[in-house]
């Protein structure tokens, strides 16, 4: 699994994310960054949420970026964001970490419940 | 008939006996639903305490002013509610308690860990505090202050 996989799976998730209405239409009010982190790689992609609407992915390779960080393996990564992995599952198991806000946290999961659900 | 009133004592007893007599939620629960809870009512500095085991509520309860800081000291999950108008959108209106966090109405503090473990039985809970909250009568914020004056909670 590569990193153009990696970010082309980030990529599939914002369009699903940006075209869901009810989604929108519930974080029309959340502005947020969040840094989504390969171990592997030591590298990672910012995105930049705006009044609910992801604006910006962008490439990173600072851990200091990001409100909300999201951690782990880049194949458990990619399978988490293809919705072969629950994300919940991923983080009571401690297979990812997760740190930021408990606000912002319970807004990731509302999200995963709305995609994958 | 004495109607029910929303945020008192008999109110709590109510919905803690109805959630443990609802085999849904308790099966919900069973093995993930251990948790200290509290909801604190900022303007009004009272809260609610709920502690819960292995699925079965064992205590439901208001908490005067004068032991809210003891009772957040113990709490796993704390729940801050900006003022008594919000906590009766639960009961009045169709939004949910996540939502209100999502919006930014209700912030939280604790065990995101366990918070996640309890949310379908949360969930659950929700929507019998809503069914129950069809037969009550809501106070106004002047009369539910003077309730919980007449009550010792301030």
């Amino acid at each position: 699994m590569t990193t153009e996989e990696f970010e082309s799976t980030i990529k599939n998730f914002v369009d699903k994310y940006n075209n869901n209405l009810k989604i929108q239409n519930m974080l029309k009010k959340w502005n947020a960054e969040l840094l989504i982190w390969s171990k592997d790689d030591n590298a990672g992609f910012i995105i930049k949420v705006e009044n609910g609407k992801v604006v910006d992915i962008s490439k990173s390779t600072s851990f200091n970026e990001g409100r909300i960080k999201v951690v782990g393996e880049r194949r458990i990564l990619i399978d988490m964001f293809k919705g072969l992995k629950n994300p919940s599952q991923l983080y009571l198991n401690g297979i990812i970490e997760v740190y930021g806000p408990e606000r912002d946290q319970i807004i990731l999961d509302r999200i995963v419940e709305e995609i994958w659900g | 008939m004495k109607k029910l009133i929303y945020g008192t004592q008999e109110f709590l007893d109510i919905l803690k006996n109805t959630l443990n007599n609802d085999e849904k939620f308790r099966s919900l629960g069973k093995e993930d639903y251990t948790a200290s809870e509290i909801i604190i009512i900022k303007d009004l500095k009272i809260g609610f305490w709920q502690k819960t085991i292995d699925g079965e509520i064992k205590e439901l309860f208001l908490i005067p002013k004068n032991k809210i800081s003891e009772y957040e000291r113990m709490a796993e999950i704390s729940y801050y509610i900006e003022n008594y108008e919000t906590v009766t959108k639960l009961c009045t209106e169709n939004i949910s308690f996540i939502q209100m966090i999502i919006d930014g109405q209700i912030d939280v503090k604790g065990n995101l860990k366990k918070l996640k473990k309890i949310q379908s039985a949360n969930e659950r809970m929700e929507k019998i505090l809503k069914e129950i909250c069809k037969n009550s009568l809501v106070l106004n914020k002047e009369q539910y202050i003077k309730w919980l004056a007449q009550n010792n909670f301030l």
